[in-house]
């Protein structure tokens, strides 16, 4: 049986001082500290991604409130890094969420739920007629050489050959300075699709 | 970064969640330290995406990938959007799109040319025949009982003109962003200025103070670091930025453009095209004067073209920076 893990119960913010003393951490300038904040939130994110959990942004809430409070509780980090902190901390919640969705899992498994069909896909069909529709204007709003290479990257059959050539041709050096490259013109279609499509 | 050739097998086994858990935690943690490597299992997750949307993987692991990254409705937007992205390009191969093709060279300064591969002596010597100038000034300067000189390090922190600058002389004046060719100007002051004709000018007074620009200072070649993207202050009041790039060893350009772009909405927030160096502090820089109240606070993408005397416009630089304006 198929189940989405249930989304976790909101958790109450960090206080302000939890916030503080969380900022405070991550680096001495304010501003600074906002950045690696919203930085080390965004590849938490991914992280939990990255581990099958359906909500990581609750997930990434939590982890980021405990970690606030207990900071704010005087707690030293003995790593020399608050990354470290963060991972510990990250794995503890992933665990503990994983454990709940086995326990939901086992009960879906044991009683008698009628199946779940999804909807017929005429709006699905939209949405991917209107998602295709954004990509195409967001493509058009990067610069015409930036456009030009991110779609020589995607455009070939034989994509492993073609993007060493490609590479070659560039003098882009090896092969992962382009992929990094090319991913970065990603995200921002990607952030561009995304915008368009929340209007 | 530091990027094994092992790596790559490792970050898409730990993608399909393929790896112990020890090892998992051990990616994780450089994931979170090394914002380049983060970026590079990224692009590894669009390529899985991309495959399997392209049916270029046999099914089982398609089925991995699925139940993996696409399983969350993230994942799912990505995989579409991969599969978006691989039929719009394909679509534009076929020529079934007008759009006009562009000459890609995103990373000229990868090729080492000879004036490239002689650019740290050349910039050493610079160094070196500044540093002597600036202590002979600054000797002299002291001898004269007329101020001292500032430290070399402070003076790239400088605007390229001085805030009390006098107005230039009929001829001198160039619209926009671009500067003096780098030939007509003056390495440093001459050690002992000519009396100046006396004219009318004299007896006018003085031209308004030209306010202080909020300057930052950046290189054209740049890998991203785990701090963000620079950051330019601008202190409320000011009426003009000025972003300094160093560019040494590029004198095979003719002239550069520079255009500054809002992140968030990809829209352009300030262009200049036919940029020439100015010698600031021994060192051609790419002086670009942008108007603050061009650059609200946010993200930018600062990109940075040359054109050589001969061939097509290259582009040279990519790169982030951040502007904060205090309240």
């Amino acid at each position: 049986v198929a189940v989405k893990r249930a989304r976790p119960a909101a958790f109450p913010g960090p206080t302000p001082e939890e916030f503080e003393a969380l900022l405070a951490r991550l680096d001495p300038d304010r501003d600074r500290a906002g950045e690696r904040y919203e930085e080390i939130r965004r590849k938490l994110a991914r992280l939990f991604e990255w581990r099958g959990c359906d909500f990581p942004e609750e997930l990434v809430d939590e982890t980021i409130n405990r970690v606030a409070r207990r900071l704010a509780e005087g707690v030293e980090i003995q790593t020399p890094d608050p990354y470290a902190f963060f991972c510990g901390v990250a794995f503890l919640v992933y665990k503990e969420s994983w454990r709940k969705t086995v326990r939901e899992r086992q009960a879906v498994e044991t009683g008698d739920w009628p199946t779940h069909t999804p909807p017929a896909s005429l709006a699905a069909d939209d949405a991917e007629s209107r998602r295709l529709e954004c990509l195409r204007h967001c493509l058009d709003a990067l610069p015409r050489d930036q456009r030009e290479l991110l779609l020589r990257y995607h455009q070939e059959d034989d994509h492993i050959r073609s993007r060493k050539a490609l590479c070659q041709e560039m003098g882009a050096g090896t092969l992962n300075a382009l992929r990094i490259r090319v991913h970065r013109l990603r995200r921002r279609v990607e952030d561009c699709v995304r915008g368009r499509l929340a209007e | 970064m530091m990027m094994r050739s092992d790596d790559e097998v490792k970050l898409k086994r730990f993608l399909l969640g393929e790896l112990s858990e020890p090892e998992t935690e051990r990616v994780e943690r450089r994931l979170l330290e090394d914002d380049e490597l983060f970026e590079l299992t990224e692009a590894f997750e669009w390529e899985m995406l991309e495959d399997c949307a392209l049916g270029r993987l046999p099914p089982e692991e398609r089925e991995r990938v699925l139940a993996r990254l696409a399983s969350t409705p993230q994942g799912k937007r990505r995989l579409a959007l991969a599969g978006g992205l691989a039929e719009i390009s394909r679509e534009r191969a076929r020529g079934d799109d007008e759009t006009p093709t562009a000459e890609i060279v995103p990373f000229p300064w990868r090729r080492p040319t000879p004036a490239a591969r002689a650019r740290p002596w050349i910039a050493l010597a610079a160094a070196l025949l500044l540093a002597l100038l600036g202590a002979w000034l600054g000797i002299r300067q002291l001898g004269d009982g007329t101020g001292s000189a500032a430290p070399a390090t402070e003076a790239r922190r400088t605007p390229s003109t001085p805030p009390a600058q006098a107005p230039p002389a009929e001829g001198e004046r160039i619209a926009g962003p671009t500067a003096r060719p780098l030939d007509e100007l003056p390495e440093a002051p001459p050690p002992t200025a000519p009396e100046a004709p006396r004219d009318d000018s004299a007896a006018r007074p003085a031209p308004p103070r030209r306010p202080e620009p909020a300057v930052l200072q950046l290189a054209l070649a740049v890998l991203r670091g785990a701090g963000g993207p620079p950051r330019l202050e601008v202190p409320p009041g000011t009426e003009r930025v000025e972003i300094q790039l160093d560019v040494t060893g590029y004198g095979d350009y003719e002239s550069f453009d520079a255009t500054l772009r809002d992140a968030a909405r990809l829209e352009v927030a300030w262009r200049a095209e036919g940029i020439r160096p100015r010698r600031l502090d021994g060192g051609p820089t790419l002086v670009l004067e942008v108007p603050a109240q061009d650059l609200p606070s946010g993200r930018y993408e600062l990109e940075v073209g040359g054109r050589p005397v001969e061939g097509a416009r290259e582009e040279l630089s990519f790169q982030e920076l951040e502007v904060v304006r205090r309240p």
